[in-house]
């Protein structure tokens, strides 16, 4: 058997290597293309989380899908549904699925549609909100309803006909390795991914003939969230890590998320079994007002950048924003180092020109990290513990060792060792 | 009376962390500095300077937007510099300034910064040994498993694996190699030269090498085996790899394997290999039954009885010289003789017995097997045949001979070659013992070794003589250095230490125990002498 | 496979010392090239995990032989 490891590991990371994720369209109603979604199915991130478990900003978040969804007119109606056990909550990542912090998908969101040309297979996220006031951090306003509605009617079918113009997509294989180049790390910093997609939209919006006065809008809301690519730079992680899924044998971890409460990853070898662990709480720099004391414990499923490579992996490549990580390039260099010691391999289209265009260093190899004992790291930002105020600061995260330790108990006993 | 100084620089801007670290390393490194901090000027910051009284001079109207160094020193000078340097730190940026140590915590770090290296020595505590051997051997790296407690299956496992890879595997349990001249964990500094070793005894490469140097030829390889490599279990697989490699290697000349007498199947076996070789082969199993010792001559090999005999028959060898039948003493018959006439007149009535405290296992090993055809009867702590087991190794009894390095001596406490307290606290009561003649010891020289053993055992020593002296009785000190002039403690030093001491220094263990021998047989020394020689 | 003394010879003795720092020290006294391992256990000190973990590797070695 354990000679099949190394194998099934080879087979497991050439896929991820060779994974070439395309966003080929939109559509406007989420529940008619996930998988085993139905109109009355939340997705929300991370693990398995039942209501009385959520955090703050989860709760507030899966309130304003339902209020966003009609189910429901006042927050408090809202509140007793969710209690009700009337509503499915379930986690994207069981739905081919990702969405950053809160990551609510419900029934009548649009959602982009991303295949990874190589193997087929498709990935699905939501459309990102912008900062502020915003769902994924559990506001649940009039304000955010309002603008969930705006995307849903004009945002998402402007984008789903421009989409139709183009031939093949757009690569957002390409995209990610370009923005490497600029400054991105495609978790925390995505300057350089929005405006790379902004120009590509653009072209096909000007070719799919929309309307002068609504191409307007949708520049402005993209070119006005520096966070627009972070959704997508996710569905592209998440049709990567989903290609190298259920080899069995493989110890690849294929992914890593959070849902405010729990900590969750699932790894290659032993098929959709969650292995979970308290979320830690992020630290990092603050808002003017506020300070770690408000900050929620981790959430989001934003870390599938970095089970793919990106984020904290990519750290040395975002120099702008190595505030986070000590305060110097240097200690970034040494954070993408030390995720080296961990991983697989490094990568053969996402290069880090600050180290000689060193490949970043990608997929997490479970053995590794109890061996090691080095916790992967995760670019993240920090949510409220409340819900409704929105993100408070940004910083880093270690995902916590009794998770891979579960996994490779699991490992060693279906293995037979 | 301290001095402050303050600089303000308007409109510039740098980031906290580095500002901090700017004035924590001034404050570290100049002298006569009492404080030092250098922050942009928030209202937070000055609030914080306003506290340790820093807040001076211009500071007190400095905006967020400039930047405020200031230094408290004991002197004008200090504080000066202390300013200067963190100027200095700021022009030149974070990278030039700060060097950050890479930390080496794993086999895979070590890589990274030697990507070329070839061997790794291994002395964690036995349970993780196996890992690390393992992962090495995965990367293609020799290995000196210096830890001792591996498991069996393990150890089967990583020398299957290494010699299927080419590799060698010395130990577990191994404490010395010689690779390319270089000594491993606990060796000496020896020649080069057309010798090559394959032993399964640590002490034991140390004095056949040593010997080898000292008479003026050398060792090409030593290879170190672990001390259960040639059993069944094992199946001498180290041992048999290290022939085959030294087999292989041009300037080895000729080969000498030292260990103790393995089981007769796999004794067999390594001679069976030893006589493919194509080259000479000197095998001193320790201890060896008549009938082994045959079956080694029948083979076309050279049977050797001691690690000496092992060392000159080899030497001969090389020398195209026929190899000496067995070795007794180096000096003249005569000159031992007067040695030994010497202090056995000196003996008192009730002086008898022989007590051997040695820090070398294999030495120990050697003592004993001597030892036991002249004095009866013999206890020790290390297995020979024809030997009394010495039940407490704390006490000695009759004649004893006692490995200090067992591991009831180890637990918790360094390697008596390295530690010798409770070698000093033996002699002392070794020598209270009104019924002993004879302290027999070897001195084991070379990297790995206390830097200076002789000197540290000479103040018990005279004590030791002294002491019986008072008491009307003459202790007699024997013993045997293992090394060379190239050893850092380097072997005449260490002799004439010794010799100073009023011990008697005798060119090899063997002769050291033969000569203990002789003197505890009292009247009947001369008897014993001629059956040595016949 | 044989061990091929003669390549040791070429490139000549570099090594990696894990565990009693003497070592090191005395081959760095030898002029030797040695990088000391800041040792510690391995599983984050787990035994039970790093047992499991041991036995993992040697089974495939041995598999292999």
């Amino acid at each position: 058997m354990i000679d099949d490891m190394e194998k099934a590991n080879r087979e497991a990371i050439e896929r991820v290597l060779n994974s070439e994720p395309i966003l080929i369209g939109v559509e406007l109603e989420a529940y008619k293309v996930i998988p085993g979604m139905d109109e009355k199915t939340l997705l929300h991130a991370g693990p398995p989380i039942t209501w009385e478990r959520m955090s703050g900003p989860l709760r507030g978040a899966i309130i304003g899908a339902i209020i966003y969804e009609g189910w429901a007119s006042t927050p408090e109606e809202a509140e007793k549904l969710a209690k009700s056990g009337e509503i499915k909550f379930s986690p994207n990542h069981e739905h081919q699925a990702v969405g950053p912090m809160a990551g609510v998908i419900s029934p009548h969101m649009p959602v982009f549609i991303v295949k990874n040309k190589t193997y087929g297979n498709i990935a699905y996220t939501n459309m990102n909100e912008g900062l502020g006031k915003v769902l994924r951090y559990g506001a649940y306003d009039d304000e955010v309803i309002r603008r969930l509605k705006w995307m849903k009617e004009v945002l998402a079918p402007t984008l789903r006909d421009a989409l139709k113009a183009s031939k093949e997509g757009i690569n957002l294989r390409e995209i990610i390795s370009q923005a490497l180049h600029m400054g991105d790390e495609c978790h925390n910093r995505n300057f350089a991914g929005t405006a790379r997609i902004l120009i590509e939209f653009t072209k096909l919006m000007i070719d799919a003939g929309i309307e002068k006065q609504t191409m307007r809008k949708v520049v402005d809301f993209i070119d006005n969230n520096k966070h627009f690519f972070l959704n997508l730079s996710m569905a592209a992680s998440k049709a990567t890590m989903d290609a190298a899924h259920n080899i069995k044998y493989s110890t690849l971890v294929t992914v890593m998320t959070r849902n405010g409460t729990d900590f969750g990853i699932r790894v290659s070898g032993l098929g959709d079994k969650w292995f979970t662990a308290p979320a830690p709480v992020p630290k990092g720099l603050f808002f003017p007002g506020y300070s770690q004391k408000d900050a929620n414990p981790d959430i989001g499923d934003s870390s599938i950048t970095e089970t793919a490579g990106l984020g904290g992996f990519a750290m040395a490549a975002a120099p702008a924003i190595v505030q986070f990580v000590g305060g110097t390039v240097e200690d970034a260099i040494r954070f993408t180092n030390e995720m080296k010691k961990i991983t697989m391999a490094r990568h053969k289209h996402y290069t880090i020109p600050y180290m000689n265009f060193e490949g970043t260093p990608v997929g997490i190899d479970l053995l590794k990290v109890i061996e090691l004992n080095i916790q992967p790291v995760i670019n993240t930002g920090i949510a409220h513990k409340k819900p409704g105020i929105g993100q408070i600061g940004a910083g880093i995260v270690r995902a916590p060792r009794e998770a891979f330790e579960k996994a490779f108990i699991e490992y060693a006993d279906k293995y037979g060792i | 009376m301290s001095v402050k100084k303050v600089v303000v620089k308007k409109n510039t801007f740098y980031d906290s962390s580095i500002l901090m670290r700017a004035a924590s390393e001034a404050k570290e490194k100049i002298e006569g500095v009492i404080e030092v901090a250098a922050l942009m000027a928030t209202d937070l910051n000055k609030k914080f300077l306003a506290d340790v009284g820093l807040l001076i001079g211009e500071a007190v109207n400095a905006t967020p937007s400039d930047l405020v160094i200031v230094a408290e020193a004991e002197n004008e000078e200090s504080a000066n510099k202390a300013i200067e340097f963190v100027e200095k730190y700021l022009v030149k940026g974070v990278e030039t300034v700060r060097k950050v140590e890479e930390v080496v915590e794993t086999l895979e770090d070590a890589l990274e910064k030697m990507p070329d290296a070839n061997i790794v020595i291994i002395s964690t505590p036995g349970e993780y040994a196996g890992w690390e051997a393992l992962k090495a051997l995965e990367k293609g790296l020799h290995v000196l498993l210096f830890s001792s407690n591996v498991e069996l299956e393990e150890e089967i496992i990583l020398k299957k694996y290494a010699a299927k890879k080419g590799l060698l595997l010395m130990g577990p349990d191994a404490g010395t190699a010689i690779i390319n001249g270089v000594g491993l964990g606990f060796a000496n500094v020896v020649n080069k030269g057309p010798i090559g070793l394959v032993a399964a005894a640590g002490t034991g490469i140390q004095e056949v090498t040593s010997i080898i140097t000292r008479e003026g030829l050398g060792t090409t390889w030593a290879i170190g085996t672990g001390s259960r490599d040639p059993t069944k279990d094992v199946g001498a697989i180290t041992m048999i790899e290290g022939l085959k490699a030294l087999a292989n290697d041009d300037e080895t000349k000729v080969i000498v394997i030292v260990s103790k007498p393995p089981e007769e199947e796999i004794a067999k076996k390594v001679v069976d290999v030893a006589s493919q070789l194509g080259k000479p082969v000197v095998v001193n199993f320790l201890g060896a039954s008549k009938e082994l010792v045959n079956y080694i001559e029948s083979k076309g090999l050279t049977p050797a009885l001691t690690l000496e005999e092992a060392a000159y028959k080899a030497m001969a060898i090389v020398k195209g010289e026929k190899p000496p039948e067995k070795i007794v003493f180096t000096l003249k018959k005569d000159d031992v003789a007067k040695i030994v006439e010497k202090e056995v007149e000196k003996l008192a009535e009730q002086q008898k017995y022989v007590r051997g405290l040695y820090s070398g296992g294999t030495l120990a090993s050697e003592a004993a097997y001597i030892l036991k055809d002249y004095l009866k009867p013999l206890y020790a702590n290390v297995k020979v045949k024809g030997v009394e087991w010495l039940e407490d190794p704390f006490k000695s009894i009759s004649h004893s001979i006692v490995d200090m390095g067992a591991e009831e001596f180890v637990a918790g406490r360094l390697h008596p070659m390295i530690d010798p307290t409770l070698r000093k606290k033996r002699i002392l009561e070794e020598a209270r013992d009104p019924e002993v003649a004879v302290i027999l010891l070897d001195i084991v020289l070379g990297y790995g070794s206390h830097e200076d053993p002789a000197g540290a055992l000479i103040p018990e020593i005279t004590q030791a003589k002294e002491l019986a002296e008072r008491e009307g009785r003459h202790l007699v000190f024997i013993a045997s250095v293992t090394g060379t002039d190239k050893d850092p403690q380097n072997y005449s030093t260490q002799k004439s230490k010794l010799e100073k001491a009023g011990v008697i220094v005798m060119p090899t263990n063997a002769q050291a125990a033969r000569l203990a021998a002789l003197i505890a047989s009292k009247d009947k020394w001369r008897e014993v002498l001629d059956k040595m020689y016949s | 496979m044989v061990v091929d003394l003669k390549k040791i010879k070429e490139q000549g003795v570099k090594a990696i010392n894990i565990g009693i720092k003497d070592f090191y020290d005395s081959l760095k006294a030898q002029n030797v090239p040695v990088v000391h391992v800041m040792w510690k256990p391995p599983a984050g000190g787990k035994i039970e995990i790093f047992k499991r973990l041991k036995k993992l590797k040697f089974k495939k070695i041995e598999k292999s032989l």
